[in-house]
């Protein structure tokens, strides 16, 4: 039984850590916070394997764990796990690695930082995580319905303050299934 | 796929790899190390917890609904042994003569779904269907094998369903073929048209027929020279900084040194299709001897 628990976290944990360590490192400024997320999300998901969904569905599960785990950790709530030195190792290369923002996509960044949160993170789950509208509605445990429109009012939002920025919205695709 | 991904730190395809690496790892072993039952470590703030169970109670539930409506007609054989055939959502696996024939109903699926489909049937099977520049569609990109070929000599090949169907056409769907008695472990990549501005994972070049840059030779001429046919062909280009190997034999890509400014005099050795509309030119910026892509016999065959 216990055999059968850590078999399963294994290959949730397998399929599951890059899509969450990339959920945390395009959310947060540093390595450190980083490392926090996503060992506080699986920490969690180890904990929690009776409720964890099976295949596919674990992913949108942990998107939901994390998005918890990160407002907390923004909160100042978070307790810091004791996360090993490798992982802290890891992510401080990958921080160091990833490129930096380009001079050209400023206005673009500075428009989507004027963004309430809610939005930033609705129109991030579509363009960086790559979510339609349903796995969006388990992720954030609301209704289709419920992400159509404040999707819809977040892109419009989006598209204000481009252009007020200046920036040509023709351009900017967020496609969504 | 769009400006908004630039913005993004990472992709998830940069992190490839990640999970098998000493960090996650070491992470992995800590956490499964804690005794699971112990509930109430998740923090001394109980609201906190409770909150956390409300939401996953909610997952939790749309999820079964899911799976429950995902299996169809598994026909088990008998309690001993695998089905002989299977479907989901995503995939539907029959036995077919010699091979068990896989037909991918839903090539956007979690890949889970097939994996559990071949898994269903006894077959060892991990299975990825990845967008593909469309020379490449319905082909396996990649595949990683171990034991032996099946007694027919076959172990997986790519098909369609039904036979000889073109893709795009109505009612066509990609198949793969594993042989019956095959009993080693694969993985495969499998190639699917992508989505509006969706990134090609594969390696296909651009110079080959039915891509971009189709009839045109791209390697040993400057990035000038390049950039001026992909233009008069209406597409954009992105660029591949590549280092070569001593001698010139093969080359490798550093993520760091990808910031430098590529000049008009930079050498072009390689073109791939990046994405609709859009080639990656795989650079250099000294004029080398040798193709350190092709070595020196490349011959466009297709």
């Amino acid at each position: 039984m216990d055999d059968d628990r850590r078999t399963r976290f294994e290959a949730v944990y397998q399929q599951t850590y890059e899509h969450i360590l990339g959920y945390a490192m395009r959310r947060c400024d540093s390595p450190e916070d980083a490392a926090d997320v996503v060992a506080e999300t699986f920490a969690i998901a180890w904990r929690r394997m009776d409720v964890l969904p099976p295949g596919g569905a674990s992913r949108l599960w942990l998107y939901g764990v994390a998005r918890n785990v990160l407002a907390n950790h923004r909160r100042g709530q978070a307790r810091h796990r004791n996360h090993s030195m490798e992982l802290d190792a890891d992510l401080a290369d990958l921080y160091a690695h990833s490129p930096e923002t380009s001079v050209e996509l400023g206005a673009i960044a500075r428009a989507f930082e004027q963004l309430s949160e809610d939005d930033r993170e609705l129109i991030s789950l579509v363009a960086w995580e790559g979510l339609d509208r349903a796995q969006i509605a388990t992720v954030l445990g609301c209704s289709r319905n419920a992400v159509r429109i404040r999707l819809h009012r977040a892109r419009k939002r989006f598209s204000k303050a481009l252009a007020a920025a200046g920036v040509t919205v023709n351009h900017l695709i967020m496609e969504s299934a | 796929m769009n400006n908004l991904q630039h913005l993004a730190r990472v992709r998830d395809e940069d992190l490839a790899g990640q999970a098998s690496g000493a960090g996650a790892r070491a992470l992995l072993a800590s956490i499964t190390s804690e005794e699971p039952a112990a509930e109430s470590a998740i923090g001394p703030a109980r609201r906190r917890t409770s909150r956390w169970r409300t939401r996953l109670v909610v997952g939790a539930v749309a999820v079964t609904g899911l799976a429950a409506a995902a299996v169809i007609a598994p026909a088990v054989l008998g309690p001993r042994g695998p089905a002989t055939s299977y479907a989901n959502s995503a995939i539907d696996i029959e036995l077919r003569g010699d091979m068990y024939v896989a037909t991918i109903k839903d090539p956007f699926a979690d890949y889970a779904k097939y994996t559990e489909g071949f898994k269903a049937v006894g077959l060892n099977v991990n299975l990825e269907v990845v967008p593909v520049s469309p020379t490449q569609v319905g082909q396996i990109t990649g595949m990683r094998l171990s034991g032996p070929l099946a007694d027919n000599g076959e172990s997986i090949t790519n098909g369609t369903s039904p036979e000889g169907c073109a893709f795009g056409s109505a009612g066509c769907a990609m198949t793969v073929e594993v042989a019956r008695g095959w009993t080693g472990w694969a993985s495969v990549r499998l190639g699917r048209a992508a989505r509006p501005g969706e990134r090609y994972q594969n390696w296909r070049s651009a110079m080959k027929k039915g891509e971009m840059l189709a009839g045109y030779r791209a390697d040993g001429k400057t990035v000038g020279e390049v950039m001026a046919e992909v233009r008069r062909r209406g597409l954009e280009a992105v660029f591949q900084i590549i280092t070569p190997a001593p001698d010139n034999d093969g080359y490798g890509v550093d993520p760091k040194q990808q910031s430098a400014k590529v000049g008009d005099d930079w050498m072009v050795w390689e073109v791939q299709s990046e994405k609709a509309g859009v080639v990656r030119l795989m650079v250099t910026k000294e004029r080398l001897p040798k193709n350190p892509v092709y070595g020196d016999t490349k011959i466009l065959d297709e």
